[in-house]
């Protein structure tokens, strides 16, 4: 992976999936960070992006609702989009699969689980 | 019962996410710990906003903020700034508070939480039963309230 785009309002959760990326041995990607849904947006549009990282619970832009922007555009539809939400369950996890989430995981999430939920995208 | 499953599911997430985080194991407080006030500490809240009205709040002195701090993002104690804190006592609170819940609740139900907000001086929300656990990481207290009366229900 070259471009990964973390979005979440807090820098410490956002540094937290930093370290958990780099340690799965995706250090090498140029990580950009975006403090809200329509950040990340914009930061998607500038250059081709391999994975979206995003929180649901963020001001400005929400991740359900940059998730619904990602998969509305020709674009990047194509991207895979990892939710990493403090306010998962599995109804919330449905909902977002179907609207196109590769994934969805709980905070605090840990290398371990990151590892296998992006192993598919690595090989 | 349900009190012991409240005690549960409280230690467990807070053990977890300090765990995950920041590779820090919680103990039940000891007489010598110091405990957060707002001299020595922050304290953040946020919201439940469904399936019942209530709150969650989390208090920790600023010397156990900067340990976290370091490990997390690796900066010396020097670089540490307030606002770094204060982010860090809220994304405590809300992965301690989104954890506890999604163990607590129903497996099938949903629920809300509103953005972390932190300060001593906020005003008071919510009604109804409340609960403090306090607990110790490295020598330095941490406090979790519960404010609701649906974290207390059944």
């Amino acid at each position: 992976m070259k471009r990964i785009v973390i979005a979440d309002d807090s820098a410490t959760a956002r540094m937290v999936i930093r370290r958990c990326l780099e340690i799965i041995g995706l250090g090498e990607a140029d990580m950009v960070e975006a403090p809200n849904g329509r950040e990340a947006l914009n930061r998607l549009k500038e250059e081709p992006t391999d994975l979206l990282v995003t929180d649901l619970n963020m001001p400005v832009m929400d991740g359900e609702t940059l998730l619904k922007w990602v998969k509305g555009s020709p674009r990047l539809t194509d991207l895979p989009v990892v939710i990493v939400t403090s306010a998962g369950n599995p109804a919330k996890e449905v909902e977002l699969t179907t609207i196109g989430a590769f994934a969805v995981l709980n905070k605090p999430i840990s290398p371990a689980t990151l590892l296998k939920t992006l192993e598919p995208l690595m090989q | 019962m349900m009190a012991d499953r409240l005690n549960q599911v409280v230690g467990q997430a807070i053990a977890v996410t300090l765990e995950n985080m920041a590779f820090m194991e919680i103990a039940p407080v000891q007489a010598d710990t110091e405990v957060p006030t707002s001299d020595n500490g922050m304290m953040a809240r946020m919201l439940v906003l469904e399936p019942f009205q209530g709150e969650v709040q989390l208090a920790a002195t600023t010397a156990l903020l900067r340990n976290v701090i370091e490990v997390v993002h690796a900066f010396p104690d020097e670089a540490v700034v307030e606002a770094m804190l204060s982010d860090m006592l809220g994304e405590l609170l809300n992965t301690i508070g989104g954890r506890l819940l999604t163990e607590y609740l129903p497996e099938s139900q949903s629920y809300r939480l509103g953005l972390p907000e932190v300060g001593w001086d906020l005003p008071d929300c919510s009604e109804g039963q409340s609960r403090a656990w306090n607990l110790q990481i490295e020598d330095q207290g941490l406090v979790l309230t519960l404010v609701g009366d649906g974290f207390f229900a059944g």
